[in-house]
């Protein structure tokens, strides 16, 4: 807690370029280059890391010293002046840039980086492709780091943001940097690979094509590709991502920054979890019509019972909620717990593996763990029951599975095949969060949204659909509305647009989430 | 094989004081070399980990035991191999990488790959000069192995190493931990007879080394300058500090512990006495002194013993045969400082200096003179010597206190400056051997009298250590200002054979180079002091003087230093580490005739591009002396690129066939 009577410390003025900046205390100059909109090349520093300070590549004037000076070191001080143009900072940029590229191998038509790579744009910008060097380049190996990562030896410009990643964030400390001058390179321990949960954001990180994603490897290239903003679902915690689309597919997932879920970071589980969406498996037949739902939900007379997931949408699971209580219902919802695991830094993975338990909370309240209710079905309870599953990979609690045969009318909506179908009267094929609109609530209570990436398979059809094509097909509902439209119905006073890039927490002010770092410009 | 005092334990008693001193123990166990298959997993003894907690003691972190950790696992398995750096890393609380990113910074620690025998040929510019090339081919030639190979018996690994303090001695050879002097390729045949027969005559493959090259001799070149530093230097046991003492040793460390004197006093009378740190930098000691933080931070000393600019062999000299001239040095430092703990980091290679060192500290703490209560005093003060695994890089301060810290050389950005934030972010001053060891005779004689001798600017006697094509080579005491051309022919006999002069580089061989015409000029005289050389375009560095004849092509000479700094630049910084080895490479081309003559003008371009954009000066040590090549001798490069003979014989250097890339 900040000391009520020590005042926070001020502000610091200083003149980039002439005009006056406002600089918040304690930040490096180059953080605050960076955020108040001036472009300055840089690789090694991230503002989610240490700075290191040996790239030089942020080489900038400063009023304090005779020679260019390092920007993302520099604690700038009341009336600094710095200049990050002009032709001497242009010297020795292009100067840092020629050194960078004399035993960098001319790899990008190979390499994965092409396209969204700091030392290509930067190359492009300031040197117009031209280097004096003449000699041969120093060669390193190129060999996996552990399970998903690969290094191209010859890439590596030894920016250490790797490595400190492993040692700042995920505090597991696989990398260093071996050897000495110019055959230094990143490395693990021969023994001991690079294995922990956040591994892949070293990739993210990297400047260059050195650490690839093995699930990536030549999968696309990014400049035809899409990038579209979303939510990862894979468990409670919600980072905000953005996909790779290629083809019509989802290629990888990355971490977008959001201070207030994620940070700079996401966990590889959870971004790896892409392979269901275009997986065989998936259900493309549906069985039964919705007026044939309907009349099996109505047979069902007061002993109805509803599972859902607590995976579906916020917009999906007010629709439950309408059908359960026009029924008189009973519910139920599926749910799936993981390993959890705290990274050095704080971020957390969550053992809740599904994306809306808070939404559920938040319709239902209370509700008693799926397993009573499998079990009053194997008792005989439940004369109709309508299960809907949006959690891909999930291990179906046995005594549904046992229970499945035992209702007069079963129905299952779900993405991909399930071992209830055998005894489905009515069978609906849906998609899954890669392919729909709609929010979910994280384990913070912060609502945010989730956007289609790609197209759905033919002959599936959404949740927030189909349940609203049935409540109107029981004479519950006049319309079938967007996701936006239920949206607004479930929460009046908010919006999309309110909810925004970077997700709203209800009750809290509408006002811009409080991180003041946009981190533009750097990956 | 002379039997020496090496094998010896110490005979030091368990000290008085806080923290007992260092004593490496005798033979512990069976010493396995090279074990073939190597074990899946290495455990130290109890008594081994024991050893290593109390190492870990030391210091205030205990990660800081990391590099000596290193050599315990030397010593007790032989090497540093996968499985012992695992366990090391386990019983330092660091990461398996972390101890793998160390160990592969530093050259001088044993691999499993290595032979029994380590030949370590020195090749930078002082022994090259001398045929360091003729050693290392006659050695290649004989094992029927290239550089970095080992024999298929795996007795002996041959390497290529850069300076090894040693330079008076060149061509000179380390085989594992022993120096060997004066080196002619018959010797070589003569030393490889002689290993081969203490192999024979002890047989078994789990042993340590049966071969120990003789100690090295330790001789003065005639002098008419009066010694101070060196008054006792070659005396039977001066390093004892029994002879110590006997000469008024620890009289001014005594003196000063009991007085109630303010340390801000002796700062004063440091900085009036105008001492300039004599390890390069030649910054004034007690204005550093001054800039140390006033906070409630501990003050460390670090004493920079990582002799390594090429051609400077004078510490070496003070360590091996007085040390405790540096020791009383360290007391009044730490004194004026307020300091209670001091390291002495010395270079890896040293492992006889560091014998020695630790032999020294013993004595110190038997007597009382070190550990708490310095002579009765209520004053502490703790020394650890503190052994790198090499690297010159550690020889810059901010290198040097990564590696004291238990990590890879790094040089930090400055600022801060140690004596704001230095070892573990406290305020620490970092000193050379022979700064500290003029600080007894400063407190006894008084800073006028250190004054008396040297220029106005630069006060009191240096050690310069002379090497190259010279009749005497050496380290010689003068005092400051004693014109170059003196020293080289009417102090140190000139050059040999008869040959002309060429070349000086006179601050070791971060220094411009200074042609002969410079040398001999009346005007301006060029005096081996501080502003003299300065003004000449050059520096006095490290009092580092390495002397070229007539014979030498200036085009190898620069290739030479340019590999020295390339294998030596620790990686960090982008212009350094790739501008070192390019220019390294294009000098090698230069010398191999495949450059053109346009292209003399990008490699000094090119040297000049990495100046004032790094962490450290090494690019600038790199980029200084190759530019000053270039200028002073431009046209032995333009013949080079012509495909001419540059004129020079080439007996020194090693001609390399075309398309070869590195020696």
């Amino acid at each position: 807690m900040p000391d009520p009577n020590v005042s926070p410390a001020p502000p610091v003025r200083i003149k980039v370029n002439g005009v006056e900046v406002v600089a918040p205390p304690g930040k490096r100059l180059l953080d605050v280059l960076v955020n108040t909109g001036t472009t300055v090349p840089h690789y090694c520093w991230h503002p989610g890391l240490t700075p290191a300070g040996n790239c030089r590549m942020c080489l900038v004037k400063v009023s304090t010293s005779r020679k260019l000076e390092v920007s993302c070191m520099i604690v700038p001080t009341e009336g600094l002046e710095v200049t990050t143009e002009g032709p001497e900072v242009d010297a020795g940029r292009k100067a840092v840039l020629e050194y960078m590229l004399v035993n960098h191998p001319l790899d990008c038509p190979i390499c994965d980086k092409a396209g969204e790579c700091m030392l290509q744009d930067n190359t492009y910008d300031y040197r117009k492709g031209l280097s004096r060097f003449e000699e041969d380049k120093v060669i390193r190996p190129t060999k996996d780091l552990g399970r998903n990562i690969k290094i191209w030896g010859n890439r590596c410009i030894s920016c250490t943001r790797c490595i400190r990643f492993c040692d700042e964030v995920t505090g597991t400390s696989e990398l260093t940097i071996v050897n000495r001058g110019d055959h230094s390179v990143a490395d693990t321990h021969p023994e001991v690979p690079l294995d922990n949960p956040m591994s892949l954001c070293t990739v993210d990180i990297c400047p260059v094509g050195a650490l690839t994603d093995k699930n990536f490897l030549y999968q696309a290239r990014v400049w035809f590709a899409e990038r579209k903003d979303t939510i990862c679902t894979s468990c409670a915690h919600g980072c905000n991502v953005t996909a790779t689309v290629y083809k019509g597919e989802v290629k990888r997932l990355q971490p977008r920054t959001n201070h207030d879920v994620n940070g700079y970071w996401a966990c590889d589980a959870g971004r790896l979890n892409i392979g269901h969406i275009a997986s065989e498996r998936r259900l493309k037949e549906a069985k039964g019509t919705i007026a044939d739902i309907a009349k099996g939900l109505r047979d069902g007379g007061n002993k109805v019972a509803i599972i859902a997931s607590s995976s579906h949408t916020l917009e999906e699971l007010y629709l439950v909620r309408q059908l359960a209580t026009a029924l008189g219902a009973r519910v139920g919802f599926l749910g799936k717990e993981g390993p959890s695991w705290t990274a050095k830094s704080g971020f957390t993975i969550e053992a809740d593996k599904t994306s809306n338990r808070r939404g559920v909370d938040l319709f239902f309240g209370v509700v008693p763990p799926v397993v009573h209710l499998a079990r009053a079905v194997w008792d005989g309870q439940v004369r109709s029951l309508l299960v809907l599953n949006q959690i891909p990979d999930i291990e179906w609690p046995q005594e549904l599975v046992a229970a499945a045969p035992k209702p007069g009318w079963l129905g299952v909506s779900d993405m991909s095949e399930n071992p209830l179908l055998p005894f489905a009267q009515a069978v609906v094929p849906t998609t899954c969060w890669a392919e729909k609109d709609g929010t979910v609530m994280n384990r913070d209570g912060r609502i945010q949204r989730i956007r289609p990436l790609v197209a759905p398979p033919a002959g599936t059809r959404s949740d927030l659909s189909f349940l609203q094509e049935l409540l109107a097909a029981l004479g519950l509902r006049k319309h079938v509305m967007s996701a936006e439209g239920v949206f607004r119905e479930a929460f009046p006073g908010l919006d999309y647009a309110k909810v925004g890039a970077l997700g709203v927490v209800p009750g809290a002010s509408t006002a811009p989430p409080p991180s003041s770092e946009r981190h533009v410009g750097s990956k | 094989m002379n039997p020496t005092n090496r094998d010896k334990p110490s005979t030091a008693p368990e000290a008085i004081g806080n923290k007992p001193p260092i004593t490496p123990p005798a033979a512990s166990g069976a010493r396995v070399y090279a074990s073939r298959p190597p074990p899946r997993e290495r455990e130290f003894t109890p008594a081994v980990k024991l050893e290593l907690e109390r190492i870990c003691e030391r210091y205030p972190k205990r990660d800081a035991a990391l590099l000596p950790a290193l050599r315990l696992l030397e010593r007790e398995f032989g090497c540093v191999d996968e499985p012992g750096m695992r366990h090391v890393a386990a019983l330092l609380g660091v990461s398996a990488a972390k101890v793998f990113g160390v160990f592969t910074f530093y050259t001088h620690y044993r691999r499993s790959t290595d032979g029994r025998y380590v030949m370590q040929v020195c090749s930078t510019l002082p022994c090259a000069l001398r045929g360091s090339e003729k050693i290392f081919d006659q050695l290649a030639a004989e094992l029927g192995i290239g550089k970095d190979g080992t024999t298929p018996d795996g007795m002996f690994t041959l390497k290529k190493v850069e300076c090894l303090a040693n330079c008076d001695m060149a061509p000179c050879i380390q085989i594992n931990e022993d120096f060997v002097d004066r080196l002619t390729p018959e010797a070589c045949t003569q030393i490889l007879a002689d290993i081969r027969a203490a192999e024979a005559a002890r047989p078994g493959s789990n042993v340590r080394p049966a071969y120990r090259a003789p100690p090295q001799q330790y001789h003065l070149p005639p002098n008419p300058y009066p010694p101070v530093l060196l008054q006792h230097i070659l005396e039977p046991g001066s390093e004892t500090i029994d002879h110590y003492t006997r000469r008024g040793g620890y009289e001014q460390a005594r003196k000063l512990f009991t007085s109630s004197r303010p340390p801000d006093e002796i700062i004063e009378a440091v900085f009036q006495s105008g001492l300039r740190g004599r390890g390069g930098a030649g910054f004034m000691t007690g204005q550093k002194w001054k800039f140390l933080a006033k906070n409630d931070k501990p003050r460390y000393l670090v004493v920079n013993a990582d002799e390594s600019e090429p051609g400077t062999f004078k510490d070496k000299l003070l360590i091996d045969k007085d040390p405790h001239l540096m020791l009383e040095g360290i007391l009044i430092a730490a004194y004026a400082i307020k300091a209670k703990a001091a390291y002495i980091y010395i270079r890896g290679e040293f492992g006889r200096g560091a014998r020695i060192l630790n032999q020294a500290v013993d004595e110190a703490y038997a007597k009382g003179f070190l550990g708490k209560n310095v002579f009765g005093s209520t004053q502490d003060l703790d020394i650890t010597v503190h052994r790198g695994g090499g690297a010159y890089i550690c020889g810059e301060e901010t290198g040097l206190l990564s590696s004291l810290e238990g990590g890879r050389g790094h040089p930090k950005i400055k600022p801060p400056f140690p004596a704001v934030e230095g070892a573990w972010g406290a305020p620490t001053i970092v000193n050379n051997v022979e700064t500290l060891a003029c600080l007894p005779g400063i407190l006894e004689h008084g800073g006028a009298w250190f004054k008396s001798r040297g220029t106005e600017k630069s006060a009191g006697t240096k050690l310069f250590s002379l090497c190259g094509n010279v009749v005497r080579p050496g380290n010689y005491e003068l005092p400051l200002g004693v014109p170059l051309r003196e020293l080289i022919f009417d102090i140190a006999g000139g050059i040999p054979n008869g040959k002309k002069l060429k070349a000086v580089c006179p601050g070791g061989s971060s220094a411009p180079f200074l042609t002969a015409e410079e040398v001999m000029r009346d005007d301006p005289l060029i005096r081996l002091d501080f502003e003299s050389l300065a003004a000449a375009g050059t520096m006095l560095g490290s009092g580092a003087i390495i002397v070229m004849d007539e014979d030498t092509c200036m085009v190898d000479a620069m290739w030479n230093i340019l590999r020295f700094y390339a294998h030596e630049s620790c990686g960090q910084c982008t212009p350094c580490r790739e501008g070192t080895g390019w220019i390294a490479k294009t000098a090698g081309r230069f010398e191999r005739g495949g450059a053109r003559v346009d292209e003399i003008d990008k490699l000094d371009e090119v040297a000049w591009g990495m100046v004032g954009r790094t962490i450290c000066v090494l690019a600038d040590a790199a980029a200084m002396p190759a530019r000053s090549i270039l200028r002073k001798f431009r046209a032995e490069f333009e013949a080079h690129a012509q495909g001419k003979a540059c004129g020079h014989d080439h007996g020194s250097f090693k001609k390399l066939p075309k398309g070869a890339l590195h020696a």
